[in-house]
């Protein structure tokens, strides 16, 4: 796998982002560029021009988003949100962590210093990324032997964290032949 | 011939009055209203255009500045053209165009609520701080939502808002915004989940204020009115009153948790909400 794909920004052009009806309308957009996205390649849903969101809004943009990723095992393509800081900042995820919380989705957001939080997702969700993050690129067994868990545990947390975009899958073949996944966190993206 | 009288201040929140659908002729007597909170102007404009009779007869309040202050706030030309206005208002004097106001303005469908917010927060962003800008927000745009989605009015919904000092009006200070609308009520759109069927209209309040209620069966929904309450009581105390059908619940929410009060009330055709979103100091 080579480090880090491309970057591929989508910009939320709305201060004050109000209603499903929006929320579909900017998901179709997200949608569309997800399916140019190539293996590897990570979205970045720029928040920071977003004062406030409804749940609303939030769910039927991020939530219905992140919910379809998991559906249709779409899990080669990184996702990280890119958001204000301060009060606007810490509004947002909250509203996020209401909506995520409730699909059981996690989701990594970013601020312009680039401090890493995990947003949403069962409890273990930030602590697990918190080690994948150390090793950037690893194989699963990799980071089993990090968190100490049976490799089917490991497996379990791998597969959530690659459906919410935190980290990217990729299939790589082993000098011996076979198959393999390789996984790289989603923030490694230029 | 039906007559409705609104008197006082503040007459639509009284519980006594008959607010039934307007079904035959009608007059509505506003001569003696002294004052107008955002939810007396909203839930008239909904009363009055959702009314079947062929003609309502409106007298607008005796008191100058009260029938002004209607006309300011657009509630007059909200109005369709079965309500008739006997004697006529007078003129209404030169605007001052504060923007610390949400005029009536009706709101047929979910595609028009983000048109509103584009037009309003830039305006409310003069005169508020920008947290309290995003309580406003998240009250006004959670309450369309579910109002638009979910309400069923014929006649739309109607949203009006304003700051108080509290200085003049004895209102608690902050940002007050009411909605109505004349559609199914909580009770009914509850019901269409079959989990929440057969609610009183107290119980079916009490339960969608409650986190992941919905009458929609998506699990993933049922959170905006917990949004509305929070955003409410985000930065000072704030209250949150729903009527709808023949009940109310009455929230006092603050920084540090929330009371709740839930009554019988006459009936009403779909749900008014009035919401306040408390700041913590004058900000004008």
């Amino acid at each position: 796998m080579a480090e880090g794909g491309t970057a591929l920004r989508f910009v939320v052009d709305k201060e004050f982002a109000a209603t499903r009806d929006l929320g579909r309308k900017e998901r179709e957009q997200l949608d569309a560029l997800a399916l140019r996205a190539r293996s590897g390649d990570v979205l970045k849903i720029d928040l920071t021009g977003v004062k406030a969101m409804t749940i609303s809004f939030a769910d039927e943009f991020i939530g219905r988003f992140l919910a379809s990723r998991a559906v249709n095992d779409k899990d080669d393509v990184g996702v990280l949100i890119v958001g204000p800081m301060g009060e606007e900042g810490d509004e947002l995820q909250e509203t996020l962590e209401a909506v995520l919380g409730r699909r059981g989705i996690g989701v990594l957001w970013t601020d312009q210093e680039g401090e890493v939080t995990a947003v949403g997702g069962p409890a273990w969700f930030a602590s697990t990324f918190q080690q994948a993050l150390a090793l950037r690129v690893f194989r699963a067994t990799d980071l089993a032997e990090r968190l100490s868990l049976s490799p089917q545990a490991t497996n379990g947390r791998l597969k959530k964290l690659s459906e919410s975009g935190a980290v990217v899958r990729e299939r790589v073949v082993p000098d011996g032949g076979g198959k393999e996944f390789e996984y790289r966190v989603a923030t490694a993206a230029h | 011939m039906r007559r409705l009288t609104l008197s006082g201040a503040a007459p639509l929140l009284d519980p006594s009055l008959d607010l039934r659908r307007i079904a035959g002729p009608c007059v509505v007597d506003l001569s003696k209203l002294t004052f107008a909170t955002p939810l007396d102007l909203v839930a008239m404009a909904s009363l009055l255009n959702s009314a079947t009779a062929a003609q309502v007869t409106l007298i607008p309040p005796a008191l100058p500045l009260v029938a002004n202050y209607l006309m300011r706030m657009d509630l007059v030309t909200s109005l369709n053209g079965r309500v008739v206005s006997s004697p006529p208002f007078p003129e209404e004097t030169p605007r001052d165009e504060t923007p610390s106001l949400i005029e009536v303005t009706c709101v047929k469908s979910n595609a028009d609520v983000q048109p509103i917010i584009d037009r309003l927060m830039p305006k409310l962003a003069t005169v508020l701080p920008d947290a309290s800008c995003r309580s406003v927000f998240r009250i006004v745009g959670e309450l369309l939502e579910n109002a638009t989605t979910h309400g069923n009015s014929e006649s739309g919904c109607f949203i009006a808002g304003q700051y108080y000092t509290g200085t003049t009006s004895a209102m608690p200070p902050g940002f007050w915004i009411g909605i109505a609308d004349a559609g199914i009520g909580f009770r009914e759109h509850l019901a269409r989940n079959s989990a929440y069927g057969g609610l009183r209209s107290t119980e079916a309040i009490r339960k969608a204020s409650m986190w992941g209620v919905t009458g929609t069966g998506d699990p993933a929904r049922g959170l905006g009115l917990t949004n509305v309450r929070r955003a409410a009581g985000h930065e000072a105390p704030g209250e949150v009153i729903i009527r709808s059908g023949d009940g109310e619940g009455h929230f006092f929410v603050g920084p540090n948790g929330a009371t709740a009060r839930y009554r019988s009330r006459p009936s009403i055709s779909g749900t008014w909400v009035l919401a306040l979103a408390g700041t913590p100091a004058p900000a004008m």
